[in-house]
């Protein structure tokens, strides 16, 4: 008796055991679809400063990672520093005319790196002509408060 | 022939493990890449040419990593909000700058920029940083 009813709920359930699963799965899916954003990697882990700034990213921007211990990448690559002001002259090369008045660059440094380091970086920049240099942040919890 | 075809169509069902082993890929992959930090920007650049008068400069300078702060040979702590609280409503019209001593930490300047903002101060400069 027991064997035979075993054997008769394994064919009738099958696969519908899995069909709330599937629901959840596809709810967390959808979720981290939309609510997340997918970015490239920065090539370093850096730790930004956090901060209550609310001023959105310039959207038309090229971001300069700088890490704690003063290594800068540009688009996961690492740069020297001798080298730095050359690839921004080159990015503003890429860009029309119209787009040069808006050029920007944010540095996302790390929040350990001295501000006189950083200083150096953002003289660098300024020298090869971009106006707009901005630092990027995070909004931390005690931020928001 | 025909009564035996049916039946067994209706019965005959796509089995759903490789749907949600698909399905689990890609909710892995989603939850691994996607990225939940918001981010903003503080701007770097020198105040705009826009305004006709050149405004008041208190140079707020900061001594420590601690949070010491000294303002025309004042010292003034970033630990106690009232203190720049004080400072802020005093100084309302004027423009503040930011200069730092040597090895004072981005997060350090950041806090500052914070307090300043809450204690209502609207004109901050950091133009010292960026010559």
């Amino acid at each position: 008796m027991i064997l035979k009813n075993t054997s008769v709920k394994h064919k009738t359930n099958d696969d519908d055991n899995l069909i709330p699963l599937i629901n959840i799965v596809f709810l967390m899916l959808i979720f981290f679809m939309v609510a997340g954003q997918i970015q490239p990697s920065d090539g370093v882990k850096v730790e930004s400063p956090t901060s209550v700034s609310d001023t959105k990213l310039t959207p038309e921007r090229l971001k300069v990672v700088i890490a704690e211990g003063g290594q800068i990448f540009i688009d996961g690559a690492q740069v020297r520093q001798e080298t730095l002001g050359n690839r921004v002259s080159a990015y503003m090369q890429t860009l029309t005319a119209e787009q040069k008045e808006n050029a920007a660059v944010v540095i996302k440094a790390d929040g350990n790196l001295t501000v006189d380091s950083m200083q150096d970086y953002v003289k660098t920049i300024k020298t090869s002509g971009i106006t707009h240099i901005s630092l990027m942040t995070q909004s931390s919890e005690q931020a928001s408060l | 022939m025909q009564l035996e075809t049916l039946p067994q169509r209706r019965r005959k069902m796509i089995s759903l493990t490789p749907l949600i082993d698909v399905v689990f890929i890609l909710l892995l992959f989603f939850m691994l890449s996607s990225n939940f930090t918001r981010w903003h920007q503080i701007n770097l650049q020198s105040a705009t040419s826009s305004e006709s008068q050149t405004p008041e400069l208190r140079i707020l300078k900061i001594e420590s990593n601690q949070g010491e702060l000294s303002f025309n040979g004042n010292r003034l702590s970033m630990n106690n909000a009232d203190s720049i609280q004080k400072f802020v409503a005093e100084n309302k019209q004027a423009t503040i700058v930011i200069t730092v001593v040597e090895g004072i930490k981005i997060q350090v300047m950041v806090n500052l920029l914070d307090q300043l903002k809450r204690a209502g101060a609207t004109r901050v400069s950091l133009a010292g940083l960026a010559p």
